[in-house]
């Protein structure tokens, strides 16, 4: 190790360049690795904890197209499914919809225009994702837990009353924080909901007469499982209600949730219900992050020959710099084989210097690399609204070190072989003889 | 010749000179792949927003929320330099086809001649035109907005789709909501439409096109309370007529007249969103630049070293140069022609590389990443100023190389 200190201690500029290039190339590709680990983990991580073992569309349906025709006699499905497979503790069917929103001041403002009052320009309802569900069905599921405000009433769905869709209606609903920050509500402020929009500020009066007015119950976490940062729920029966999916023969829902009791083989389950529901397609959160990961397959090409150029040019860099160093010794080196060293001794010790600068670029890179990610992970979070806690885009974690560590001993192998050769092959006597 | 005099020279550090230029073509790839990619698939974008065959979209929030979109159509017709105006509605449907089993399928609802007229290049190939529906304007079953007129019950089925399950013209399709068959209804397939052979998004293989009222009474959005309808779509796509379809400001200013009837629902211009996708593809070339900046900075670094050392190994031939009065200037051009010739066989390397590479993922790639890098664009200007930039940087190199040269003791290099 000597003889690589020394060489690199003689040469201090040009070591320190090779560093830095190295470093740099060390740095990106850390952060590749980062960005990778960090998407990977987190979706890993959130599918667990949400709790969703299976998901159930209409049969056929592929998850990569999005969107897909609704379920029927979403009601029943919890206990069928139950019934068809005893591993399943929780079938939660939700429809998923868009609706339009309008708040007590936009309702007084549309009454005021009656009497030749212009509504203030810029006012509105506004569009939000919409769910509805059975509050009790969700046992196991991770949802958005309310801020502010009691909840839902009931745990169940009144208003369905075994599918007579004759009970207690309830006008509650639950908004995140996006909507509710938004419209400038509270809970026990009153919302309008239509699924119907408004064209203009004349078409407000009549809007208004059609839409449903709803009681806020709670304000709740964003949810990121649906992807919107505005958000409303509702119970299941009273949002089918308002988008006309009510009623025998229809009860729709766009997909179910299912919570296994044990989770570790959902596949056997996802097969079970297969056959005892050829109606439905089940997914296992494993098909779903396979689909997540093709549909990324682009970025990650992309990403990886971003990497494989930066390893490339700093191992050609490297190469130089050592083939420079034999150059600069190979009367040292000719010496040493003179007085007896050996062939593998002598190449020993270029890669040593190699290595040496590898290490170097190693603790740099790594220090920049972890500046760079928490930068860009800090950059992305102030992105994306709606987040849940412990979401990162970057892991810097000990498998991101590693692969630091893997790369740079691959740049110190690679880029030391030629030097090494050619300082196992001097000439002896001519570069002895040499002026 | 005096380059050809430099590349000679090179030879006699033929390794160093190699590796040099290696690096220098490896960083340049990066960027040649990221430009050439990205851009075609921007220009891609951009293509299909300026030849999409309309260039106002409406929408409205909600599900399906623009509403009585029949007379709202109409009343756009009716504003000046508008060709058509044509209501879409898009839903997913469970199909039965007769082979058993259901499907789902992506049904597209259009009034049949207003969608013929907003049809674009692509779209001109894959359907029919006139479209093969006998009630073209879809007048018969939605009868002023009641939905109590005679049914057409026809509709169009994609080519995979009638691949897949053997559908043919002439035969009956049911189509329902949900996949509750007993909710459905018999259309009878009278056409057959193909869909884009490759596309970056998702591509709606099984899909149908259906009268639009016909569509919307399925999908509850056709009929409402009595005396009311919601005749409800997603987006109502606006056809220009001849010079204004390319006319910025005429584009506009319909825009604006919509948005006079619709002050609450979205109107764009096609043309604004086509300047938007523009912007964002410069500021993702920033993007793609900086990231190769990287393997760049590492290249020029290492072409700086390989001159520098280059300066050390001839500085007997520098003492001479300069012994025998060799103005400094010639020296320093010198050290430019070495740093050019390196720099821009790297840089025309990293050109020739970075083409190559693109045609092998075009080639060879899977999914998303074949059909993005078939779109790449190599943009000769583009390509250029990559070159000169590489070139610039390079000579910047050379001057650590001719200020070491210049700097040189005369005496201590000739003994």
């Amino acid at each position: 190790m000597r003889f690589a200190v020394d060489a690199i201690r003689r040469r201090p500029g040009r070591s320190a360049a090779t560093t830095v290039g190295i470093g740099l190339a060390t740095a990106l590709v850390v952060i590749l690795l980062a960005l990778s680990a960090g998407i990977q983990t987190s979706a890993t991580r959130l599918a667990t904890a949400s709790g969703i073992d299976l998901l159930a569309t209409s049969a056929n349906t592929s998850i990569a197209s999005g969107t897909f025709p609704p379920l029927g006699e979403a009601h029943s499905i919890s206990s069928s499914l139950k019934g068809a497979d005893g591993n399943v503790v929780a079938a939660s069917p939700w429809l998923v919809t868009s609706l339009a929103y309008a708040n007590a001041s936009l309702y007084g403002a549309a009454n005021a225009s009656r009497n030749g009052t212009p509504v203030p320009p810029g006012w509105a309802p506004v569009a939000a994702g919409t769910v509805g569900w059975i509050p009790s069905a969700n046992a196991g599921l991770k949802v958005p837990e309310p801020l502010v405000g009691p909840g839902f009433s009931s745990s169940g769905d009144p208003h369905y009353a075994n599918g007579s869709y004759a009970g207690p209606v309830t006008r509650e609903t639950e908004v995140d924080q996006g909507l509710a920050s938004l419209l400038h509500v509270a809970p026990g402020d009153l919302l309008w909901v239509s699924d119907r929009s408004a064209s203009g500020p004349s078409d407000l009066p009549h809007w208004f007469a059609n839409a449903s007015a709803f009681r806020i119950a709670a304000v709740t976490q964003p949810f990121w499982l649906i992807p919107s940062a505005l958000l409303g729920f509702f119970y299941l029966s009273e949002l089918q209600a308002l988008t006309g999916s009510a009623g025998p023969g229809k009860d729709y829902a766009s997909l179910v949730l299912v919570h296994l009791s044990d989770p570790t083989n959902p596949s056997s389950d996802q097969a079970l219900l297969g056959r005892e529901f050829p109606s439905l397609s089940f997914f296992t959160i494993g098909n779903v992050l396979t689909v997540v990961q093709q549909s990324v397959d682009l970025y990650r090409t992309f990403g990886t020959i971003v990497g494989v150029i930066a390893l490339v040019v700093a191992t050609l860099f490297t190469t130089t710099i050592l083939l420079m160093s034999v150059e600069d010794r190979s009367r040292e080196l000719a010496l040493l084989r003179a007085v007896g060293f050996s062939r593998s001794r002598v190449g020993l010790f270029v890669v040593e210097e190699g290595f040496l600068l590898a290490g170097i670029g190693l603790v740099l890179g790594l220090a920049l690399g972890w500046v760079g990610a928490t930068t860009l992970n800090q950059f992305l979070d102030g992105l994306v609204n709606g987040l849940p806690a412990g979401f990162t885009f970057l892991s810097f974690d000990a498998t991101v070190v590693i692969g630091g560590a893997v790369e740079v001993a691959l740049i110190g192998v690679f880029a030391s072989l030629g030097p090494a050769a050619r300082a196992m092959t001097l000439p002896i006597a001519a570069e002895l003889r040499a002026p | 010749m005096k380059l050809v005099r430099r590349w000679r020279a090179l030879r006699h550090r033929r390794i160093q000179s190699a590796l040099a230029i290696a690096a220098i073509a490896t960083a340049v790839v990066l960027p040649v792949v990221l430009l050439s990619v990205g851009g075609g698939v921007a220009q891609h974008e951009i293509h299909a927003l300026e030849h999409s065959g309309y260039q106002v979209t409406v929408s409205a929030p909600g599900l399906h929320g623009v509403q009585a979109a029949h007379p709202l159509a109409s009343r756009i017709d009716a504003i000046p330099n508008v060709a058509s105006a044509s209501p879409v509605l898009s839903a997913a449907l469970d199909s039965f086809p007769g082979r058993g089993g259901s499907s789902p399928v992506l049904a597209e609802g259009v009034i049949p001649a207003a969608f013929s007229a907003t049809e674009g290049p692509e779209e001109l190939g894959l359907f029919p035109r006139p479209l093969p529906f006998s009630d073209p304007g879809d007048l018969r079953f939605f009868a002023n907005g009641t939905y109590q007129g005679p049914p057409v019950l026809e509709a169009m089925v994609s080519s995979p789709f009638a691949d897949a399950y053997g559908v043919k013209v002439g035969d009956l399709l049911t189509l329902a909501p949900s996949a509750n068959a007993t909710l459905g209804q018999r259309f009878t397939v009278v056409g057959l439409f193909g869909t884009p052979a490759s596309a970056l998004g998702p591509i709606a293989a099984f899909a149908v096109l259906l009268p639009l009222s016909e569509l919307q009474q399925m999908t509850g959005v056709g009929a409402g309370t009595p005396g009311s309808s919601i005749d409800g779509a997603d987006t109502i796509q606006v056809a220009l007529a001849g010079a204004a379809s390319t006319d910025a400001g005429a584009i506009r200013s319909v825009a604006q007249s919509i948005a006079q009837i619709v002050p609450y629902y979205g109107v764009g211009a096609l043309t604004d969103q086509a300047a938007q996708l523009r912007a964002s593809a410069a500021v993702l070339t920033g993007f793609y630049l900086a990231l190769s900046s990287v393997g760049l900075v590492v290249g020029l670094v290492f072409l700086a070293l390989v001159l520098l050392r280059r300066v050390e190994s001839e500085r007997r031939v520098i003492g001479v140069q300069r012994a025998l009065g060799v103005p400094r200037r010639q020296i320093a051009a010198a050290w430019l022609r070495s740093s050019a010739v390196l720099g821009g066989s790297g840089a025309l390397g990293g050109v020739v590389g970075g083409i190559v590479l693109v045609a092998a993922l075009a080639r060879w790639g899977q999914g998303a990443v074949a059909v993005a890098a078939g779109l790449a664009v190599f943009d000769p200007i583009t390509l250029g100023e990559l070159v000169l930039g590489v070139l610039a940087l390079g000579s910047l190199t050379s001057l650590l190389a001719t200020r070491a040269a210049l700097r040189l003791p005369i005496a201590e290099a000739l003994r």
